[in-house]
C-alpha cells in the first residue's frame, strides 16, 4: 500500500468501504479517513450515491407485482412440460425449422425451374430388321437434328 | 413428479438443483420464490425499466427450467443465475431507445406515482422536488454508464458480492472489477455532485 497518510486515494476509500483491504490496511485507512475531510467527503458521496440506487430500486419494487410474475413463470413452465411428440411437432413447426425448410424448398424450386432440362434423345419407335412383301412405294427420310430415320411405305394391295 | 416435501424453502441450493434436475415442480416454485426479487433487482439496476426487467426475470427462469440439466455445479446456483441475468439484460441493448424513453419525460408528467407523501414533517415540497430531480438525474447517469461498468456496479450494490465473486460471475479479472467499480462510482458521484453540494449530509 502506498503512503496513504499523505496522499488521498479514492480507489482505496472504495476498497475500504467494500471491505476488500487486508485488516491492517483497513485500520490504517479508517484512521486516515477520521482525520481527512476530503476522504470523508468521498466516502459520504459514495454512500449517498448508493442510497440513491437503492431508493430507485425500492420504488421500482413497490410498483412491480412480483407475485403475479411468479405465477406467470410457473404457468409458462407448466405449459412447456409437454410430451416428446408434442415437442417434436412444435420443433417442426417452429420458425427455427420451418423457415430454413421453406428457404431450402424455394432454392430447390428455383434451381430446377431455371436449370435447362437435358435434351432427350428420342428412342426409336420401332426397329425394322427386315421387310417382306411388296410395296407400292416407299420413302426414307433422315432428320439429323433429332437423329431420326423415318421410313414411310405403302403396301401393295 | 411432485415432491411430497413440505419444507422446500429450507432446501439448500445443491439440494434444490438435484430436485430441479428430476423435474420437481415444487423445486422450481421454490427456486422462483427464492430468487425472483434478486434477479429482478439486478435486471432493473441494469435496464432501469420495469417491464423489461420482468421480461428478463421470466426469461431467466424459463432458461433454468429448460437447461438445468446442463448445470454442472462448477459454480454456485446463484452465480449461474446472476450471470444469466446480466447477459440477458445486456443482450437487450438493441432496445436502447426504449430503455431510455424516460430521458425525455418531464418530471411533471411522471405517472409512476412514486412521490413521497406531501405535507409530512419530513419532507417539504422544495426538498421533495429536489430529491425527485436528483433521482431522475441519477437514473439517467446510471443508464448512461458503459454497460460493463454498470453490470459490475449493480452486482455490487444489489448482491454485495466481493470483487472476487463479481470477477467470477462476469468472467473478469479482479483488477478489472475494481477499476470498473471505481469508475462507475466516480462517474455517478460526479454527475449528481451539483445536487449533493447543497446537501447537508455530505
Amino acid at each position: 500500500m502506498k503512503n496513504f497518510e499523505n496522499t488521498c486515494d479514492s480507489s482505496l476509500v472504495d476498497r475500504f468501504w467494500d471491505k476488500e483491504l487486508e485488516p491492517d490496511e483497513q485500520d490504517r485507512v479508517r484512521e486516515h479517513i477520521k482525520k481527512c475531510a476530503s476522504c470523508q467527503k468521498t466516502l459520504q458521496g459514495r454512500q449517498r450515491v448508493s442510497g440513491l440506487f437503492h431508493a430507485g430500486l425500492k420504488a421500482a419494487l413497490s410498483q412491480t407485482d412480483l407475485e403475479g410474475l411468479e405465477e406467470t413463470i410457473l404457468d409458462l413452465a407448466q405449459q412447456r412440460r409437454t410430451p416428446w411428440w408434442m415437442g417434436l411437432r412444435a420443433l417442426l413447426i417452429s420458425k427455427r425449422v420451418l423457415i430454413p425448410a421453406a428457404a431450402m424448398a424455394l432454392i430447390l424450386m428455383v434451381f430446377f425451374s431455371v436449370r435447362k432440362p437435358p435434351e432427350s434423345l428420342p428412342a426409336p419407335s420401332a426397329v425394322v430388321i427386315s421387310f417382306a412383301g411388296e410395296s407400292e412405294s416407299d420413302m426414307i427420310m433422315y432428320a439429323p437434328k433429332t437423329n431420326m430415320t423415318i421410313i414411310w411405305y405403302k403396301e401393295s394391295s | 413428479m411432485v415432491s411430497n416435501k413440505t419444507d422446500q424453502d429450507l432446501w439448500d441450493d445443491d439440494r434444490l438443483v438435484s430436485f430441479l434436475k428430476e423435474g420437481d415442480e415444487a423445486a422450481f416454485r421454490t427456486l422462483v420464490r427464492r430468487y425472483k426479487e434478486k434477479i429482478y433487482c439486478i435486471a432493473f439496476g441494469i435496464t432501469q425499466d420495469r417491464e423489461e426487467s420482468m421480461d428478463i426475470v421470466q426469461e431467466v427462469f424459463l432458461k433454468v427450467y429448460r437447461h438445468i440439466h446442463t448445470f454442472r455445479k462448477e459454480a454456485a446456483l446463484s452465480t449461474w443465475l446472476h450471470r444469466m441475468t446480466v447477459n440477458q439484460a445486456l443482450n437487450l441493448k438493441r432496445k436502447w431507445k426504449r430503455r431510455l424513453k424516460w430521458h425525455h419525460q418531464p418530471i411533471e408528467k411522471d405517472q409512476d406515482g412514486d412521490y413521497p407523501e406531501l405535507g409530512t414533517d419530513e419532507y417539504s415540497p422544495a426538498s421533495l422536488y429536489q430529491e425527485k430531480e436528483l433521482q431522475k438525474v441519477f437514473r439517467e447517469r446510471l443508464a448512461g454508464l458503459p454497460e460493463e461498468a454498470r453490470a459490475v456496479y449493480v452486482l455490487k450494490e444489489v448482491e454485495n458480492l466481493s470483487y472476487d465473486e463479481i470477477a467470477h460471475t462476469l468472467n473478469l479479472k479482479k483488477g478489472t472489477v475494481c477499476s470498473r467499480l471505481f469508475y462507475a462510482r466516480k462517474r455517478l458521484q460526479a454527475s449528481v455532485q451539483e445536487y449533493l453540494a447543497g446537501d447537508d449530509t455530505i
